[in-house]
């Protein structure tokens, strides 16, 4: 079992009154949520985030005029970086990848899914010294096929937190790379890793 | 305090005429602005609330299940103000510079302290033999006898408590999980409780213990971390053993506090 703290605010229990916010609100930001992201299980990780958030900050919650609003407004927030943080890993991704340049175009060009597209070609990482097979597990699960961060974990048999350790490090360390290589060099070395 | 349906009914119901798929764009739009574009949130939350009443089958369910799933999954991570998808710094590097401090002071701290505790004792060393003795008689019969008696063979129980505290007032209460021994020393306006949860099987859910922003100090002691936070003008030690959740608190000084934990394992 874990111990978990939570903050007392003006004698008020904020437990409770998140709580009873929770209740009230949950459906109401999936809502939200599910209409801006378009999948389900993202959009509940969002929500669940929203609330964590909450917790965290149980003071700017508890002062709000308008706790209502300040949880649409977290949640707002929420969506903003999954989307850009998963767009950004996506393109790191598809950087890295090996696989010839020209199939990449050719699958933007085309509209088609670029994602299905690389999880269906044999693909190998062209960092492969620098990403241990877990790790380019995990960026495939995250960047592929959309697992929210708390699947990723239960498949993992880690907690949400080192998960995302986890994912900031896989990040981390292909950006780095990444900005090591002169882009020209990426692209003639992967071209011949993929064929390899 | 603001209510979704208070007031904004009236000046929102326009929106009740859109089909679900009209309003779901809207909040489409809506999510694409940026952060420092206006929208009114008032009007966000009503079309939400609008959609939620729309898709409500098996709402209770869904929310109860979610609840569940916060408790376990996300609650324990409240530690940390930002999203879960705020993916681009490891440990932001404020943080990585007060680590650094801190992994410095604290064991300059730690040899300070053992200085001046090893000339405590060397000053006070009669008066501090005296306390050892009278805690081997256990300050705390009924409680000893109740834990023998739950078949408790851990230690759990301090040897030692300032001298004003002394007295118990011994509850215990079955619940579903298990057992609760609730112990309160000394008096109404100057105490120290002393709490046991002893579990039957699996814990059905989290302990939620309130209080004052700042992390706990994790504090070791019988090779057992035990967190010691404040709340308001109490303090609080709180630890797990194997199958049981233990927790002391009262208006102490961290330094009594640590007294009393080191006084467990003695």
């Amino acid at each position: 079992m874990t111990v978990v703290f939570c903050h007392e605010t003006r004698g008020k229990s904020v437990w409770t009154e998140t709580r009873m916010l929770y209740r009230e609100m949950y459906s109401v930001l999936l809502c939200y949520a599910n209409a801006a992201l378009k999948d389900k299980a993202l959009a509940e990780e969002a929500v669940q985030d929203t609330f964590r958030i909450a917790c965290a900050k149980a003071d700017d919650l508890s002062a709000s005029v308008n706790p209502r609003g300040w949880l649409m407004l977290t949640l707002k927030n929420v969506l903003r970086n999954t989307r850009r943080e998963l767009a950004a890993l996506n393109q790191l991704f598809v950087s890295a990848v090996s696989i010839d340049d020209e199939i990449v175009l050719e699958t933007y060009a085309s509209g088609t899914d670029y994602e299905k597209r690389i999880e269906d070609d044999e693909v190998s990482i062209l960092y492969s010294d620098l990403l241990s097979p877990d790790e380019y597990r995990l960026l495939k699960r995250i960047v592929l096929q959309k697992y929210t961060i708390r699947d990723a974990a239960k498949e993992l048999g880690i907690s949400i937190e080192s998960c995302k350790k986890r994912i900031q490090r896989v990040k981390k360390k292909l950006r780095k790379k990444l900005e090591e290589e002169p882009k020209a060099d990426i692209a003639n070395t992967s071209g011949k890793r993929g064929r390899e | 305090m603001h209510r979704i349906d208070a007031n904004s009914s009236r000046e929102f119901s326009r929106f009740d005429m859109l089909s679900t798929d009209e309003l779901r764009q809207i909040i489409r739009q809506d999510s694409l602005l940026n952060e420092n574009e206006s929208a009114n949130v008032e009007a966000i939350l009503y079309i939400s609330k609008l959609l939620s009443d729309r898709e409500q089958a098996d709402r209770p369910r869904d929310v109860a299940a979610a609840w569940e799933s916060f408790q376990k999954d996300y609650l324990p991570y409240s530690g940390d103000p930002e999203p879960l998808y705020a993916l681009d710094e490891e440990v932001p590097e404020r943080q990585a510079e007060k680590k650094k401090r801190t992994r410095i002071l604290i064991p300059a701290a730690v040899l300070v302290a053992a200085i001046l505790l090893l000339f405590a004792v060397w000053i006070y060393n009669p008066k501090m033999k005296a306390s050892t003795d009278q805690a081997e008689e256990s300050l705390f019969p009924e409680l000893s006898a109740a834990l023998s008696a739950c078949d408790v063979k851990e230690a759990v129980i301090p040897k030692w408590l300032p001298k004003k505290y002394e007295g118990e007032d011994l509850k215990i209460i079955e619940t579903p999980e298990g057992w609760h021994f609730h112990d309160f020393c000394g008096t109404n306006t100057d105490f120290i409780v002393i709490q046991f949860e002893q579990f039957k099987g699996e814990p059905l859910g989290h302990r939620v213990y309130e209080t004052d922003p700042g992390d706990p100090v994790i504090y070791e002691a019988g090779g057992i971390e035990h967190y010691l936070v404040t709340n308001h003008a109490q303090r609080l030690a709180i630890w797990r053993t194997e199958d049981m959740e233990c927790c002391i608190r009262g208006e102490i000084s961290e330094r009594d506090m640590k007294r009393i934990v080191d006084s467990i394992y003695e």
